[in-house]
């Protein structure tokens, strides 16, 4: 028993040191695992083009000749905010792009005087786009911009109610003639009725049939320039730089006062490697917007209750027979160039397919996809991991094999990207009236 | 006499069985190599049934599983589709003739109004088809679908029987009432309902005999399970007729599954209506996809004949995932002959 007590007393010791080299062992281990291996030059590279330095200056849209003129600006901003733009008096633009929410509304499909067919995109940023709506029915921001005025299920207003609002308003006919020049006089009712515009409610549809090609043209051309003020004060609207540029600011500049490692841990230094590697999201979510503004279908599952959505097919058929389109009357462009709509691609290889939406400032956006079908960034992320087959077209995404953990990672890393917009505040709210007409930069 | 009776019984057992696969085709659906296809007429067009809310992007080609919210996807292969009106109606089956209605029992029906559950007036869908029903109950349905000619005022109509929700058991509820009926035949006439009756008197010697008695039964399972092989073999290795009816076609790729973006080659195996290989013949290939209207990224080319009706094609690279279309020109110094072989990715 004493002899075996004295053993005892020997090794112990021993088993002392070897218990602490193998716990530093492990340590190390531990930490070499934990720190990410550096960025190599061609990752470098890849990371500055998703910097929101290196976005370009927005370049003139010459569809829109006020696009960049501050009285414009203003004035759509009013209009943004203004309610009496709808049919009930309740809805404006605002109502579902709310500044608070990125400008969204936090709905799977958007609410208004009914509810619309998608889900309601941010607007920031969208001036980059060619193309506005999921499925790219609209070619510039201003053609946009009409649409919600007049459709029954969100502002369900009419261009003849909304010319005469214009021209009865002190402000809006004053700014409107110094845009545009004279507004038409819209009191003889025999030629202009109280509510008249195509495509909406069958009376008001009937009114306006019952006008002359000539008033009819009036009255849009006013509608037009509507689009063409809310354009100009959306323009401003643009993504600030977030965690993630300041990450890649340190990555790309070594000696800078702030270190990389501070700026990012681990685990979103992984979701970054996964993103523009393994995962393969830089095919379609690319640029310093993550956007490269085109049509993809990645197999998405309808709607309840709804047939899947044949999104950009059905778009550019639409947009083709839009008399706001680039290359219709109501276009300032004069060159008749509209080069993204000459040579769009068209037909059943586009079937099923929606417009990669920007991925900066995700956060308070939810629900997500054109529908708002998934209600969690870890949804999204499981639903590109599964990559499942289309119901109609083909999904063009393929399936990633990545673990729970990697698409934890993901997420982590889409976070950073949130960050406040980098437009002055005072185009986030809804102008005072006192201050209408004072125009500063 | 036995021994005669099983022969029998073992020989129209093996004929249901061969005929068996014949009869789980029906209606105006096929399937066709991995696809499904609808054909209206002389139209045809690949055909699938979703259930998102309950199976997500599963597929189905014409039963389906349970009721509720239902698509119906049309994805044409004859590209005038796009072009004609489309109706589209699905009935409640009373017909009488179960999964073997057809067009005319259809046409039978004085008012079919009555019996509709879902109607879709006829709309032209210049990208691909599609129709929404919720199903409130499980049961037996007819589809129905309607095309016009592009030029002239005939309608084409196509049948498709299906079930909603009805135990999937297929073939297997009819092949036990034969069995049964068989055992039964079987058992009264090799003089068993007297043995059971002098048994009742006796109380004695219920079990002896069980396994002769049960003969009919085994065979039937037996067949059964042969059946199932035989689908099973049928499935591994997809065949395709051509359009004179007269050469059947196989292929072996070198690598399985078909891969995306890899250049690879495959082994065309050709025979006749005898099942003999077919040699010397010239083939050339065309396709692509479709549904995406698109062709092949590259230009396959067969290079050479391997003896015994085997071909060498080189040169075949799929480059997205899909429905897939080879079409194949055979030529021999007697005749000249196409396929159309069909994959999905």
């Amino acid at each position: 028993m004493s002899r075996f007590g004295s053993i005892a007393a020997k090794i112990k010791p021993i088993i002392f040191v070897v218990g602490i080299c193998f716990l530093l062992l492990l340590i190390l281990l531990w930490w070499s695992e934990s720190r990410p291996p550096p960025w190599t030059q061609a990752e470098k590279s890849i990371l500055n083009t998703l910097n929101i330095a290196n976005l370009p200056v927005l370049k003139p849209d010459p569809s829109n000749a006020v696009a960049d003129n501050l009285h414009a600006a203003k004035f759509g901003q009013s209009l943004f905010f203004d309610t009496r733009l709808s049919g009930n008096g309740k809805v404006a633009c605002a109502t579902c792009h709310q500044p608070q929410r990125r400008f969204s509304d936090g709905l799977s499909k958007a609410v208004a005087l009914g509810q619309s067919q998608r889900n309601t995109p941010s607007i920031v940023g969208s001036a980059y786009s060619p193309w506005l709506y999921w499925d790219g029915r609209k070619d510039s921001q201003w053609s946009q911009a009409l649409s919600p005025l007049e459709d029954p299920a969100e502002q369900g207003s009419n261009r003849m109610y909304l010319a005469r609002l214009i021209s009865n308003d002190s402000f809006y006919a004053k700014t409107y003639v110094e845009l545009f020049g004279e507004l038409p006089d819209f009191n003889d009712t025999s030629r202009f009725p109280e509510n008249a515009g195509p495509m909406s409610y069958p009376l008001w549809n009937q009114a306006w049939l019952n006008m002359t090609a000539a008033d009819q043209y009036l009255l849009s051309q006013v509608f037009a320039n509507l689009g063409k003020v809310l354009a100009a004060y959306e323009r401003k609207l643009m993504p600030g730089p977030a965690r993630f540029d300041e990450y890649v600011n340190a990555v790309l500049h070594e000696d800078d006062t702030v270190p990389a490692k501070e700026l990012f841990n681990s685990q979103e230094i992984e979701g970054l490697r996964l993103f523009i590697g393994e995962a393969g999201c830089l095919q379609c979510h690319n640029g310093p917007l993550f956007s490269n503004n085109e049509f993809h279908n990645t197999g998405l599952l309808p709607f309840p209750g709804e047939v899947p959505d044949q999104g950009r097919s059905k778009g550019v058929e639409i947009l083709k027979n839009d008399p706001f389109n680039c290359l219709g009357p109501f276009s300032d462009e004069m060159s008749h160039q509209c080069q993204e709509f000459t040579y769009m691609r068209t037909g059943s290889v586009v079937l099923g397919s929606m417009r990669t939406p920007s991925l900066r400032n995700l956060g308070g956006t939810a629900p997500y996809m054109h529908k708002g079908q998934l209600s969690t960034l870890a949804q999204v992320m499981e639903h590109y991991n599964a990559a499942p087959l289309a119901l109609i077209g083909h999904n063009e995404a393929k399936p990633l094999g990545l673990s729970k953990k990697q698409l934890g990672q993901l997420e982590l890393f889409l976070n950073t990207l949130d960050a406040p917009l980098s437009t002055a505040d005072e185009w986030l709210l809804k102008p005072d009236s006192s201050t209408l007409g004072n125009v500063t930069e | 006499m036995n021994i005669m009776r099983s022969i029998n019984l073992l020989v129209s057992s093996l004929l249901f069985v061969l005929y068996a696969p014949s009869l789980l085709a029906h209606g105006s659906v096929v399937a066709e190599g991995d696809l499904c296809l609808i054909k209206i007429g002389f139209y045809t067009s690949h055909f699938k049934i979703f259930q998102p809310l309950a199976s997500k992007e599963r597929e189905f080609c014409e039963d389906i599983p349970a009721s509720g919210e239902s698509i119906f996807v049309m994805e044409y292969r004859h590209q005038e589709l796009a072009n004609v009106p489309i109706e589209f109606r699905i009935i409640n089956n009373i017909t009488g003739k179960g999964r073997f209605a057809k067009l005319e029992d259809v046409q039978a029906i004085k008012d079919i109004d009555a019996i509709t559950v879902f109607y879709q007036p006829p709309t032209i869908e210049p990208q691909v088809f599609t129709a929404l029903h919720n199903f409130e109950q499980e049961g037996n349905f007819l589809g129905i679908v309607t095309v016009k000619h592009p030029q002239t005022d005939q309608y084409y109509s196509a049948v498709f029987p299906f079930s909603v929700g009805v135990n999937s058991w297929g073939l297997i509820p009819l092949f036990v009432c034969f069995a049964l009926l068989a055992q039964l035949i079987y058992w009264t006439s090799s003089g068993g309902f007297g043995r059971w009756r002098i048994a009742t008197k006796t109380k004695s010697n219920k079990r002896n005999g069980f396994v002769i008695k049960c003969r009919p039964m085994l065979i039937f399972a037996t067949s059964f399970l042969l059946m199932g092989a035989s689908s099973e073999t049928t499935r591994a290795q997809p065949s395709w007729v051509s359009d004179s009816r007269s050469l059947t076609v196989t292929f072996n790729s070198e690598i399985n599954p078909l891969p995306i973006n890899q250049m690879h080659n495959w082994t065309l195996h050709l025979q006749d209506q005898n099942g003999m290989p077919v040699a010397n013949a010239l083939i050339t290939l065309t396709g692509g996809m479709p549904v995406h209207n698109h062709g092949f990224p590259t230009n396959p080319v067969m290079t050479q004949y391997l003896g015994n009706g085997d071909y060498r094609v080189e040169g075949i690279r799929f480059h997205m995932q899909g429905d897939w279309v080879l079409n194949l020109v055979i030529t021999t110094v007697d005749f000249m002959d196409t396929v159309l072989i069909s994959v999905t990715l």
